[in-house]
């Protein structure tokens, strides 16, 4: 019995994952959560995990978000799997619907953030390839876009015009059916 | 999935380190090159505003090739009563108007290719004309328009872009290589009509009306040198009734979600047909002629003509 159980916590220790932020915090997380990351399930099929995984370029604010959304998404997506083969397939698609009903949700509820936090999230996806992530926040970025003038995007965003007055004419000019 | 693989055309990798510490004002280029592609072209035209990096961003070739890949295509409308061209959207949404003038009153859009649009101004008149400028850059010649019209029914005439030059041999159309007892149901009095030409996304395909049975067969080329064709949808014609037939549904685009894009030509309406459940949607209604735009509003001539 005791073995049995030493041996059940070593099998979950192993399968455990040491992130550590930019600010030297430490995050434990389970691989399926941290294989959610491609540069983390590189590192881990090149065994080079032991000690911690160090992230210079993710802050612990930043990374505890991050780990947040994969946990979510890596439970989904067990959950999922573990669905198919115990529900017939009536009541797997009515868990299949409510699995994805529930992330909608959380993901809607995840955007909640400042734009200086999204960028630094979509900064993070980017370096840790979580390609859902990515999608989340760019597609984002790319609804805050939509309809703006591009003074109001250059505000939003801190970009410096350094088109001349004629360059401007000239895109005018070229795509003016864009502007009717 | 879709972004990564647009991604490949940029050669940034991963963002360099100072970019990423605390950043509250650009984004790296291969992220503001996806948020971007998200946004539909006309947007993006009106954004070059912003800065010389998004208009040089989002006037790039291999952008323009992504952007049209992930949005759903676009089509040329020709306005009858107003004399104009349009490209729309596959709702019937006017996304940019074309200054055409055009004398006749009964022209016609025949094909389109890259920019150019040929249309036939009626009369055995047919132009091609720059959809970018509005321009008409071309007149089609005789000698061309008859060697078409001298076809048989169910062969496909090839003209070869590159050497100018009309191939010797043509393409057996599907119907040769069905049974007699098909080819029997699919031969109907209005003759050559209910066998067409048209373009899917890169494909050529014929389409037979099979009157009998009120479908619509659409054949896609396989194997140009073999003539080897295979079906892959059968519009089921039963969304106007028997005489639903004789309307021409001419495919225009197969979208992302399966469905056939399809323009009723008679009718005026632009369809969309689900092959899973095998039923109709209407999309728009539009008093004039449709063909698919295979251009880029981004960037003119990616089609790589003229």
């Amino acid at each position: 019995m005791a073995s049995a159980g030493s041996g059940d916590e070593k099998a979950a220790a192993a399968a455990m994952i040491t992130l550590i932020s930019s600010d030297n915090e430490k995050f434990e997380v389970t691989e399926a959560t941290a294989t959610l990351s491609q540069t983390i399930r590189h590192m881990i099929e090149d065994g080079c995990t032991d000690g911690g995984v160090p992230l210079p370029n993710v802050t612990s604010k930043i990374l505890a978000r991050v780990i947040e959304y994969c946990k979510k998404h890596a439970t989904a997506a067990a959950g999922e799997e573990g669905s198919s083969s115990s529900f017939s397939d009536a009541a797997f698609l009515e868990v299949d619907r409510a699995f994805l009903e529930e992330l909608e949700e959380f993901d809607d509820a995840f955007l909640e953030v400042d734009r200086a936090t999204l960028f630094d999230l979509i900064l993070a996806a980017n370096y840790l390839d979580i390609k859902g992530l990515l999608n989340l926040t760019c597609q984002k970025v790319a609804d805050s876009v939509k309809g703006k003038t591009p003074e109001q995007i250059r505000e939003m965003y801190n970009i410096v015009n350094d088109l001349t007055p004629e360059e401007e004419a000239e895109i005018r000019r070229e795509t003016q059916w864009a502007f009717e | 999935m879709n972004f990564n693989d647009d991604m490949e055309g940029l050669d940034d990798g991963a963002p360099p380190l100072a970019d990423v510490a605390a950043n509250y004002g650009a984004l790296p280029t291969d992220v503001l090159y996806d948020v971007l592609l998200r946004l539909p072209a006309k947007e993006l035209c009106r954004l070059r505003l912003v800065c010389r990096s998004w208009r040089s961003l989002t006037s790039d070739l291999l952008f323009a090739r992504a952007h049209s890949s992930r949005h759903p295509p676009h089509a040329v409308f020709l306005r009858h009563w107003s004399r104009e061209v349009h490209v729309i959207d596959l709702h019937g949404s006017v996304i940019k108007r074309i200054p055409i003038r055009i004398g006749q009153r009964n022209w016609e859009a025949l094909s389109t290719h890259g920019d150019l649009a040929c249309i036939s101004h009626g009369w055995g008149l047919a132009y091609i004309h720059n959809l970018a400028t509005g321009a008409a850059v071309a007149d089609i010649d005789a000698e061309h328009r008859r060697k078409v019209n001298a076809e048989q029914l169910d062969s496909v005439a090839v003209f070869d872009m590159a050497t100018e030059v009309w191939k010797p041999t043509t393409i057996q159309g599907p119907l040769s290589s069905t049974d007699e007892k098909l080819k029997l149901a699919l031969m109907h009095p209005i003759g050559r009509e209910q066998f067409q030409l048209a373009r899917l996304g890169e494909r050529l395909v014929t389409l037979y009306c099979n009157i009998r049975d009120c479908l619509t067969e659409l054949w896609f080329l396989v194997d140009m040198d073999g003539s080897i064709w295979t079906k892959q949808y059968t519009l089921q014609g039963t969304a106007f009734g028997n005489e639903s037939i004789l309307h021409y549904h001419y495919p225009l685009a197969v979208l992302d979600d399966g469905r056939v894009v399809v323009w009723v030509e008679r009718k005026g309406e632009l369809r969309a047909y689900d092959p899973r459940t095998s039923t109709w949607t209407d999309l728009a209604t539009l008093s004039g002629d449709v063909v698919m735009h295979h251009g880029s509003l981004l960037c003119p001539n990616l089609g790589g003509v003229v």
